[in-house]
């Protein structure tokens, strides 16, 4: 099975804190990773390093074999990484529509009408086509994370890279997200690396799964390895009970 | 209604000449070139998001190149306006790439001050622009014709201003348009949607440049002389006060903030004294009752 993904070694540094300390990864085409652990266990920058969002200080980032890490974050799409974010970041003044168009900025324009039967038919897809012309500042919260999604999907990308797509929504919109996710990995084959707090998501989608605490690898393996192992047990203490769930 | 809108515009713009005093036509002309210039600012502020306060620079570098060409050389309409509008958008270019590594506050000090020191250039370089004697321009070479006054100026201007707004429209629908307004909303969105916020932002600002350099070019159309003093803060500010009236990123908003403003001091003509105090007083009422301008009015009354 071929690697879409390899951390080697990779560390954040910010001022004098290790956020990600000498991360080894590797993530298999068409697969669903998770990456977990306790708050401040440096996923989220993790992530934002494989965007380039933040640049490691050692280490290398490899997508498809060749390293990323000479690109700035605006050639991620271009080379078939998409991100969505943790926290809502939308063109919030933008229409739903203009959202998912500017989603595909790095796919080559096959003309105005094209691009917008091509949004159009990514809306109907997670059920927003009859909000397309309202600002997103005024989509529920939930909805305004479907769109982020949706515009990340837009350029069409073999990595999709997730920050927390489940924070805040609600049980009924989890379980959405959830085939949604299986959806795109198995039907469309696309990679997907996840940052997750919500366990039971994790425990369902997740072919493998990652541990992270204090910046360093401490598990690896199937959800049922990950939930038996002490170490991460002992890495989430009192919150065992949401690794056992 | 919009319609409506598109008949009375043009109903006013061919009766100026017809139905106008002189003194009509001339501030008819500068309300074509205050459009022109606050579309090309509106540009960098409402669209792209960046407060950058260089635009009266680039005004000026249009001015004087088409004046000092048109002077020497009795170059023909349009050549030395397209020579003025490249110097503005090289010039514009190469102050956006440094300026552009700042934001908000520090990259409006940065480009005010080089809008500063652009004005200290047109005041001091005696031997090109005549300093603070300001400069005499010979009348508008066409051809064979010499545009002497205001009526000989008008349907050109009005031309060139009906060629802006036409660009500006063409570029909001665009993918560059597009990518402004997404770096103006998130720049991590705009990143990591693919788009290159910062080619994206020095693009934004060289179109604004070019903007106020044609705006400039259009100046000594139907005016025989620019005084340094003219290109300073007070034209900035009047200019920046009819694009935030108006309503940032909206054009037909943009367009009636120039008219409104630009003929308000005209209304206010005879209080004399009072008048830079009910100008001032109008401004604030404007900015603390329609946030969003003369387009925000509109647009809520429509809905």
């Amino acid at each position: 099975m071929s690697v879409a993904l390899e951390l080697q070694g990779v560390e954040v540094r910010f001022g004098g804190l290790r956020a990600v300390a000498g991360l080894d990864l590797h993530v298999r085409t068409g697969t669903i990773h998770a990456l977990i652990g306790p708050n401040g266990a440096g996923k989220s920058t993790a992530l934002n390093s494989i965007s380039r969002f933040v640049t490691p200080v050692r280490g290398d980032i490899l997508f498809e074999g060749r390293s990323i890490l000479r690109f700035g974050p605006h050639r991620m799409a271009g080379l078939g990484i998409a991100r969505a974010f943790q926290n809502l970041e939308l063109c919030g003044r933008l229409s739903v529509l203009e959202n998912v168009l500017v989603g595909l900025a790095a796919v080559p324009s096959r003309g105005r009408g094209a691009d917008r039967a091509a949004a159009m038919e990514l809306l109907d897809r997670i059920g927003l086509a009859d909000e397309a012309r309202v600002p997103a500042e005024r989509l529920p919260f939930g909805r305004q994370k479907q769109l982020d999604l949706a515009r990340a999907l837009a350029s069409r990308p073999r990595l999709l890279l997730l920050d927390e797509p489940a924070a805040g929504l609600r049980n009924r919109d989890i379980r959405a997200l959830d085939a949604m996710l299986l959806d795109l990995c198995r039907r469309d084959g696309v990679t997907i690396l996840l940052v997750e707090h919500v366990m039971s998501l994790v425990m369902s989608v997740a072919d493998r799964i990652t541990v992270l605490n204090h910046g360093e690898k401490i598990s690896e393996g199937s959800a049922a390895e990950i939930r038996t192992d002490p170490r991460v047990i002992a890495a989430y203490l009192g919150r065992a009970a949401d690794v056992a769930a | 209604m919009r319609r409506t809108a598109l008949a009375v515009v043009a109903a006013a713009v061919v009766a100026v000449p017809l139905l106008s005093t002189d003194y009509g036509v001339y501030l008819a002309n500068t309300l074509l070139v205050s459009g022109v210039l606050a579309i090309g600012l509106d540009i960098l502020l409402g669209l792209a998001g960046q407060f950058a306060f260089a635009h009266i620079a680039f005004f000026g570098i249009g001015v004087y190149a088409t004046g000092l060409l048109t002077n020497r050389f009795s170059l023909t309409f349009p050549l030395p306006l397209l020579v003025g509008a490249t110097l503005a958008t090289g010039v514009a270019l190469l102050i956006a790439i440094p300026a552009l590594r700042l934001r908000q506050v520090y990259l409006a000090l940065t480009t005010y001050a080089f809008a500063a020191v652009a004005q200290w250039v047109f005041h001091s370089w005696d031997a090109v622009t005549s300093g603070a004697n300001g400069l005499r321009m010979s009348p508008t070479v066409l051809f064979r014709w010499h545009l002497i006054d205001d009526r000989d100026a008008y349907p050109l201007l009005v031309v060139i201003g009906l060629v802006m707004v036409g660009a500006r429209a063409l570029l909001e629908n665009s993918r560059l348009g597009l990518a402004m307004k997404a770096v103006h909303e998130s720049e991590p969105v705009a990143l990591a949607s693919g788009i290159d916020a910062r080619r994206t932002k020095i693009v934004a600002f060289g179109i604004s440049g070019c903007y106020a350099g044609i705006a400039g070019g259009m100046l000594p159309l139907f005016t025989s002389y620019i005084h340094p003093d003219t290109l300073g803060l007070e034209t900035l500010v009047g200019i920046l006060t009819m694009v935030v009236v108006g309503g940032l990123g909206s054009t037909w908003g943009v367009l009636a903030g120039v008219v409104v403003m630009g003929l308000l001091p005209e209304l206010l003509r005879d209080l004399q004294v009072l008048r830079e105090l009910v100008y001032g007083a109008v401004l604030m009422l404007a900015v603390m009752f329609m946030p969003r301008g003369i387009a925000g009015l509109a647009h809520r009354s429509a809905s």
